[in-house]
């Protein structure tokens, strides 16, 4: 599976990518929102899932989804919280595959991509 | 024919009722036809009368106003307090992001130990190990600065206070927020600094809400950045706050200490921020001022009597 993995942090990237790399994944880094849009747009149609954090400098995770569903791109997202639940969510409901909440293990990343596999 | 001494019991009477709280208390006047008293005498107790009903009313107006500035009252210490839990609200909240991204640090590693051990991968793991250090010190920060908050919070006597410190210590629990929404703050503080005497709850309380105003003031602005600048003068500390947001309109600069006043939306402010701060600033005999400042931008001024040394 070919993956987007959004996160202003380094170290967690870095790790997020060997983690998931183990189990054969392509996972592409974005710092950033604007980052994760450029990464994106450079192959629209290439990735599977897309994770990202929400609260990050220049552009947000929610408002990079939001340009994402905007430009018509149907790509599962997870969104990577410190501090939404789920219930808060206001935005349409089909819009986000699942919450991730911080701190999150690799292995539930496992998990979450395992079912986009199986219902792909 | 009634005599005017018949009558003096009754006029003795009413001033008894008068001076003990009686204010119903009424003089009987002759009507018209009726056999009565001297004609200036009558005049007299319809002076009298009119005195008491007077009084009467003046006492009904002024238990109105006891009991409305009465509700006002608890009003205000129920603003007051919702305004602290507005401040409390918002440090959980900051303190729950500010501990999440290096425990987000520690997670991975960890979960990463026991692959790069079966790999061998010395490298990786000295280099986890160096991150993990870095995540433990950073959440250790803001354990401290939180331990600081609440050694202070149950203190309300007035000591000496390291400006500077108080300065670095207040911006410590909105570091990791100020920098994901791309806000660089610049901090020049004073050398050699003369300590003042306050209250340190209150005084990190009103560096707090300035500078969360001057956060919100920038946020989503090209070249955001909060200056916080602490100085000396003659008899007094200052500490400048000075953000590059869209400043205070002229016409607005009067009304931003007024309670209730805000240009945030409804939850984000609650318009008490500024007075509330003044107020704490009287009480330490100093000022908040709003600067007339170029360029734009917000730039208050706190100004605190320097304790002699």
């Amino acid at each position: 599976m070919k993956l987007l993995f959004v996160d202003d942090e380094a170290p967690i990237r870095r790790i997020v990518q060997r983690g998931l790399g183990r189990s054969g994944h392509e996972v592409i880094l974005a710092a950033d929102g604007e980052e994760a849009w450029e990464q994106f747009c450079a192959a629209p149609h290439s990735f599977d899932i897309v994770f990202t954090d929400i609260r990050m400098p220049r552009l947000d995770g929610v408002s990079f989804l939001r340009r994402l569903r905007a430009a018509g791109h149907e790509v599962p997202c997870v969104l990577i919280t410190g501090h939404l639940p789920k219930e808060q969510w206001t935005e349409e409901p089909g819009d986000v595959l699942a919450f991730l909440e911080k701190p999150f293990r690799i292995t539930r990343m496992l998990e979450i991509i395992e079912q986009i596999a199986e219902s792909a | 024919m009634t005599h005017v001494a018949d009558r003096y019991d009754e006029l003795l009477s009413l001033i008894h009722a008068l001076a003990s709280g009686d204010l119903a208390f009424r003089l009987r006047v002759p009507k018209a036809g009726e056999p009565g008293v001297h004609d200036d005498l009558e005049a007299v107790f319809l002076g009298l009368n009119m005195l008491a009903e007077e009084l009467e009313a003046t006492t009904v107006r002024r238990d109105a106003y006891q009991t409305a500035l009465d509700e006002l009252q608890r009003t205000q210490a129920q603003l007051v307090q919702s305004a602290k839990l507005a401040a409390l609200g918002e440090l959980a909240a900051g303190v729950g992001h500010e501990m999440n991204q290096p425990l987000q640090v520690i997670c991975n590693h960890i979960e990463e130990l026991p692959h790069l051990v079966e790999e061998r991968d010395h490298e990786e793991i000295l280099r986890s190990a160096d991150e993990m250090q870095d995540a433990v010190g950073r959440a250790s920060e803001v354990i401290r600065q939180l331990r600081t908050f609440a050694r202070d919070a149950v203190r309300s006597e007035r000591e000496h206070i390291d400006v500077g410190a108080m300065v670095h210590d207040s911006l410590v629990l909105f570091r990791e927020d100020l920098r994901v929404r791309g806000i660089e703050v610049i901090l020049d503080l004073a050398d050699d600094l003369p300590p003042i005497h306050g209250n340190p709850i209150e005084v990190q309380q009103v560096i707090t809400n300035l500078v969360l105003n001057a956060r919100d003031a920038v946020t989503g602005r090209e070249n955001a950045t909060i200056t916080l600048r602490t100085s000396v003068e003659p008899g007094a500390v200052l500490i400048d706050i000075q953000d590059t947001g869209p400043g205070v309109l002229p016409e607005l600069r009067k009304q931003i200490f007024n309670p209730f006043f805000t240009s945030k939306s409804e939850e984000n402010g609650t318009g008490l921020g500024l007075t509330i701060s003044e107020q704490i600033m009287r009480r330490h005999g100093g000022t908040l001022t709003l600067r007339n400042n170029e360029p734009p931008g917000a730039h208050f001024t706190l100004r605190f009597p320097a304790e002699a040394p």
